[in-house]
């Protein structure tokens, strides 16, 4: 808990890296080039449901249940004969919009919260964050059950959960981010010409924090999709006929040894995002420490070497920084 | 040492009460009237005198910090208040079936073992070759996999295909390989690659390079010196590995009709169970606080550094 705060500050410092360099290192990343790739791909796919897939994502057929994936159903049919692909595609647009709603709002109400305890200091640094501890001291998922499970079920109360479970981590990198950036020189300078604390948090430390709180939110991304699929799976999400992706494979259950493919089909889709997520955010993650890439120039991943000796460490303190620790 | 520890203990117990707080507070507000949820359960049309026992048996004719009170009193002594939907003390409820998710959580946290320690030794002593590759791919589908899915395609492919295991339920042995499985695959992949991490680090050492030039070879390097220095980083990360291994539990319980405490959460939740509630969320977040705690000082054992810290 409190070891992890001081990780994340530690790879917020490292954040230095130049917008163009920083770019052209992210394209060099073949494996975060492939994890953004299927997020642009499987994002504009749901995004245009509508025009690709040609049925209703919640007209029943029962002449035509269970039907084998053909030319008019690509992926076939469900226990009411629904088209699957067009329930994928429909089910993609809420599981992703809820993710990167909640990823939003997780950034704001952190990056908020955070560098108001982080300036104001006092009272409100306090309240924060004992707040804050006694969060992050509940395992977030039983938080999420209990907070989901009072609000009711519905999208929009799974989306203000998974934010109120996963604010905390925000506001404690942020504060402490903030800290650091308050010593700065620069803020001297501008309390030394009369700017008011909150010009100075608005103007000249806000800015500096929004990059790294974002890269870290994209992140996080992959398992903000896992949450929300998660819950949705235990039925907080949306009822039925909706189509979102871990309703989809909860209601595939009883259709386990009959239809197989029903369950796979949302499961194989989570899965193709978390892990397109997961590799994007790797490649970020290598921006926020530059020892990994600089010391072997694209080479780190994807390429394989044959090379038993371990070379002096060059990307073995990467994944300790940033805390996500899959490199 | 004895100050590092007293002053973690300290922290840990407002900590812990505060959490109680938040929980009974959280809980006690959810809409509408328990006591009339509750005098409902036992009777088809409850009379205004069964409701007001029932209210007086679960404290609500008291203040609402009298509440609080009287909910911690009770469960400092074992006595959590009757559950709405099992008809009888939360109690016992969870004594049924706590057994069933420590056997899942002690299987689990035995693989992780068994699989993380070699497999993260693998990835260092071949770093960069093929093998360290394949490791890392395996590493990244596990934590992109939800439990929930990973847990059916095992259903699918070695209980109703090949018919091995047993679907679900809880009888015995071969009914706990899958979800053991299920909730190991995260932290397994975690701690693997922590530790091949780790390795790495230590192997650039000095006195690594000296062990190499007195003629050790890799294994011996690896038992000797690796480990034991590569522990320090991997110890950090327990604590959230622990908490994801309480929750995959509550996922792996729904998905293998496991009777534990896990499925129990979910079902008090979408039962409106709100003593059963309160109990075993209180229940989580003690266990959740004792083991970041004990993971504190385990870290403080290992690391002189940081149990000194603070005394400069």
């Amino acid at each position: 808990m409190s070891t992890s705060g001081a990780v994340l500050l530690q790879a917020g410092e490292s954040f230095t890296v130049t917008r163009g360099k920083a770019f052209r290192r992210l394209v060099r990343d073949r494996t975060a080039v492939l994890g953004l790739v299927i997020i642009v791909l499987v994002g504009t796919a749901c995004l245009l449901a509508p025009l690709l897939a040609h049925h209703d994502p919640i007209a029943t057929d029962f002449s035509n249940r269970f039907a084998s994936p053909s030319r008019s159903h690509p992926l076939g049919t469900d226990n009411v004969g629904r088209d699957v692909f067009s329930r994928i595609l429909h089910g993609g647009r809420l599981s992703l919009g809820m993710a990167v709603s909640a990823t939003a709002g997780i950034t704001i109400v952190g990056l908020l919260l955070g560098l108001v305890a982080g300036i104001y200091g006092r009272l409100a640094e306090t309240v924060i964050m004992r707040t804050v501890d006694v969060l992050l001291a509940m395992p977030t998922l039983i938080l999420a059950l209990v907070i989901v499970g009072l609000l009711g079920q519905s999208l929009r109360n799974l989306v203000i959960t998974i934010i109120l479970v996963q604010w905390p981590r925000y506001a404690r990198l942020v504060r402490g981010m903030s800290l650091r950036i308050r010593e700065q020189e620069f803020v001297e300078a501008a309390r030394a010409v009369g700017a008011t604390r909150f010009r100075i948090m608005l103007r000249h430390i806000a800015p500096n924090l929004v990059g790294p709180v974002v890269v870290f939110s994209t992140i996080d991304m992959g398992s903000t999709l896992l949450a929300v699929s998660g819950l949705s799976f235990l039925g907080f999400g949306v009822g039925p006929p909706t189509p979102e992706w871990g309703a989809m494979l909860a209601e595939a259950r009883g259709f386990i040894g009959k239809a197989p493919q029903l369950l796979a089909f949302p499961g194989l889709s989570i899965t193709l995002m978390v892990l397109a997520f997961n590799l994007a955010g790797d490649g970020l993650r290598d921006l926020l420490d530059p020892r990994t890439v600089e010391s072997t120039p694209g080479l780190e991943r994807g390429r394989l070497r044959r090379r038993k000796a371990p070379s002096p460490a060059a990307g073995a303190g990467t994944s300790q920084v940033t805390g996500n620790v899959i490199s | 040492m004895a100050r590092y520890f007293g002053r973690r203990l300290l922290v840990a117990v407002p900590t812990l009460l505060a959490l109680s707080f938040l929980i009974f507070a959280l809980v006690s507000s959810a809409p509408g009237d328990p006591s009339e949820e509750l005098a409902r359960r036992r009777t088809q049309d409850p009379k205004p005198a069964e409701i007001a026992e029932a209210k007086a048996e679960l404290h609500l004719d008291r203040p609402f910090l009298t509440q609080y009170g009287l909910w911690l009193k009770g469960a400092l002594t074992g006595d959590l208040g009757p559950s709405f939907a099992k008809k009888r003390p939360v109690v016992d409820e969870i004594k049924d079936r706590f057994g069933a998710t420590v056997e899942l959580a002690f299987a689990a946290l035995l693989l992780v073992v068994v699989m993380a320690v070699p497999l993260g030794v693998l990835g260092a002593m071949f770093h960069r070759h093929w093998v360290d590759q394949g490791l890392r791919v395996w590493a990244l589908l596990s934590a992109s996999i939800p439990g929930f899915f990973f847990g059916y395609l095992l259903i699918i492919e070695l209980a109703t295909r090949l018919k091995l295991l047993p679907v679900a339920g809880r009888q015995g042995l071969p009914s706990l390989i899958m979800p053991a499985i299920v909730v190991a695959a995260l932290p397994t992949a975690v701690i693997s690659r922590l530790l091949r991490a780790s390795l790495l680090e230590v192997f650039s050492d000095d006195y690594v390079r000296t062990a190499r030039s007195k003629g050790l070879n890799s294994f011996q390097i690896v038992a000797r010196h690796g480990l034991r220095n590569a522990a320090i980083p991997v110890v950090t990360y327990l604590g959230t590995v622990f908490g994801g291994l309480l929750e995959g539990v509550v996922i792996t319980e729904i998905v293998f009709a496991w009777p534990g405490v896990g499925r129990l959460t979910v079902e008090a939740i979408s039962q409106r169970d709100y003593p059963m509630i309160q109990a075993v969320v209180l229940m989580a977040g003690t266990i959740y606080l004792v083991v970041n705690l004990a993971v504190d000082m385990l870290y403080g054992v290992l690391d002189p550094r940081i149990r000194l810290e603070g005394r400069r």
